[in-house]
């Protein structure tokens, strides 16, 4: 019920030693208190419980209607350092938020904290963090919890924790061989200008070419600044094919993800455009960066499936590609 | 939108003030030290009007803890001597068991000389957030011990500059706490906004007045809850069984339809005496 959640929200309270001590201290004191009947003890009891109350007030109020969202980063390979982010705001309409710490929870160590000492109302404040997540797939971030040991430090409350989950893509390794192209006497003509490897042609230096790309010995033969124009790697068409289901070894399969993701990185940073099939995988040609976390998504998300299934149905679209390339990645 | 914060690690930042972070021309842990000065001056005036210590006394620790406020510049000149403290502690110890078995007039008296060394020990070598909060738990219980022999009304006004002075005392020592827990570029403000300061001690004195109404409120009910369980508590006691205390074996004495072991006794003395 929506009242009941406004009027007991989901937080849990701990006391801190400080506060176990004015627990304690209470409870004693009142005991005492009780039996000799003496107005002054019961004076100070009554203080340690008036402290009790106004802290879990104050606290409430300040924790009261913070909002916190992530903001995950566009890509984020296993086994590579990522910047993660979150805002944290105060949606209240007048009341500010003292002394709140974000927790940063982990899965593997203790929590990184992060301490704002003022949350003005509709002020909000960004925070980053690194963080390295080593499987592929999508995985749930440890998640931020919202504490605050305000006003007193005797209790720690804390809300629940705000959870995020991110597709973590296949580790990425140094660059891996890209088989030569295979091109018929026809296809020939579609070789064009580019900034790729190979040596396209060589001309005169005009303003603005890059100073690196100056051929000396044909400068030297020619008696005028000569530079080199490059082939753009554009024009091939690669189709990447996932070879078996990897259901067998799950090492080898990891590995081959990666050598995928590793190959579609390198060709699709050279501008070509790439296609990816394998058992239950199937993304069509495309280029630029959508295309790319299309696929790498794909890999990420990768799951031997239950039968074996071959690229077999992607054979019926080699025709269509005019320069093609064919890259077969074992997945074991 | 704020800048993002860097991660740091926890570290101290007590050594140095909160930048920007001044009200009246003081900083925040200069501000905690004179609050925990000023409960252990008020603990120890509560003694005073309780009648605990004496003139010369009062006057004594009252001058030694106005001294432990310059402890750092007086060891400064002093060369460290080796297990100083460890033979301090033995010595105190010894001193306090003496004390509370065969020197002091009641155990109340022991305890508040006991209490008073804690004080000034707390105040000599204070270094860490901790030491000072020890010393804001024993002014309480300065004042603990006062109630239970006072009656006076001046006590109502040490109680009063107690309740104000702990609430701000307990929100530095959290507030700072906090800092030299997630210290960094977010330990002092984490931008240019209003100070903290101001607004702190705002709130500081808010939660006094909140916290004094409540007072005020459980002051009144807590006894009345008291008186009302009463008869359950008398109900409870004469249905007990086994040891009693002194009102609740009288309670059954003067039931006639119950039977008391002590009177049986006293009974059976009685017919052997006839």
């Amino acid at each position: 019920m929506t009242w009941l959640r406004a009027m007991r929200p989901p937080r849990t309270i701990r006391p801190t030693r400080e506060g176990w001590w004015v627990l304690f201290a209470a409870v004693g004191l009142g005991f005492a208190a009780m039996n000799t009947g003496n107005n002054l003890l019961y004076l100070l009891v009554s203080m340690l419980l008036g402290l009790i109350v106004v802290s879990g007030l104050l606290s409430e109020r300040s924790i009261r209607g913070l909002r916190i969202s992530f903001s995950v980063p566009d890509e984020v390979f296993a086994g590579r350092p990522a910047l993660f982010g979150a805002t944290v705001v105060n949606r209240k309409e007048r009341a500010v938020s003292y002394s709140i710490t974000l927790e940063i929870l982990s899965r593997q160590g203790p929590p990184r904290l992060v301490w704002v000492p003022r949350l003005a109302a509709g002020e909000e404040y960004l925070f980053t963090w690194e963080e390295t997540l080593s499987r592929r797939g999508r995985q749930e971030l440890a998640g931020i919890r919202i504490t605050t040991l305000f006003p007193f430090g005797l209790f720690l409350k804390a809300g629940q924790p705000v959870r995020d989950s991110v597709i973590v893509y296949p580790q990425v390794c140094a660059a891996p061989s890209v088989p030569p192209l295979e091109t018929g006497p026809a296809e020939a003509g579609a070789r064009r200008r580019g900034r790729g490897s190979d040596l396209y042609n060589l001309r005169e230096y005009r303003p603005g070419d890059e100073p690196r790309l100056i051929h000396w010995r044909s400068t030297a033969k020619a008696g005028a600044l000569m530079v080199r124009e490059l082939e753009a790697e554009a024009t091939t068409d690669t189709r990447i094919v996932l070879d078996g289901i990897g259901a067998g070894d799950p090492r080898r399969l990891e590995a081959g993800l990666s050598e995928a993701a590793s190959l579609v990185l390198r060709l699709m940073g050279s501008g070509s455009s790439v296609e990816l099939v394998g058992p239950g995988v199937s993304v069509g040609l495309g280029r630029g960066r959508p295309h790319e976390r299309r696929i790498l998504t794909a890999l990420a998300l990768y799951e031997p499936p239950a039968g074996a299934a071959g690229p077999a149905s992607a054979r019926g679209r080699e025709r269509s590609l005019l320069r093609r390339r064919e890259i077969r990645v074992p997945l074991g | 939108m704020t800048p993002p914060a860097a991660m740091s690690p926890v570290g101290e930042v007590l050594a140095r003030p909160w930048r920007g972070e001044a009200f009246a021309g003081m900083t925040a842990p200069l501000a905690f030290r004179a609050a925990t000065y000023l409960l252990a001056l008020d603990g120890l005036a509560a003694l005073r009007l309780a009648g605990l210590v004496g003139n010369l006394g009062a006057g004594l620790v009252a001058v030694a803890i106005v001294v432990s406020w310059w402890r750092d510049r007086l060891s400064a000149g002093m060369r460290p001597v080796p297990r100083l403290g460890q033979a301090v502690i033995v010595l105190a110890a010894s001193a306090s068991a003496l004390d509370l078995l065969y020197l002091a007039e009641s155990l109340l008296d022991g305890l508040v000389r006991l209490l008073l060394f804690l004080l000034l020990y707390r105040l000599f070598t204070r270094r860490a957030l901790r030491d000072a909060r020890d010393v804001g738990f024993l002014a309480f219980f300065m004042l603990v011990a006062a109630s239970s022999v006072t009656f006076d009304v001046a006590l109502l006004f040490i109680f009063l500059v107690f309740l104000v002075v702990g609430v701000w005392m307990l929100m530095l020592l959290h507030v700072l706490a906090e800092a030299g827990r997630v210290a960094g570029p977010q330990a002092g403000p984490a931008t240019g906004r209003a100070p903290l300061g101001r607004a702190l001690l705002g709130l500081s004195l808010a939660a006094s007045g909140a916290t004094l109404v409540i007072t005020t409120a459980f002051f009144f009910v807590i006894p009345r809850v008291g008186q009302a369980a009463l008869p359950l508590r008398a109900r409870l006691g004469a249905d007990g069984v086994g040891i009693l205390g002194a009102r609740g074996a009288g309670r059954v004495r003067g039931d006639p339809d119950r039977f008391d072991r002590r009177h049986a006794c006293a009974l059976a003395g009685r017919a052997a005496g006839d």
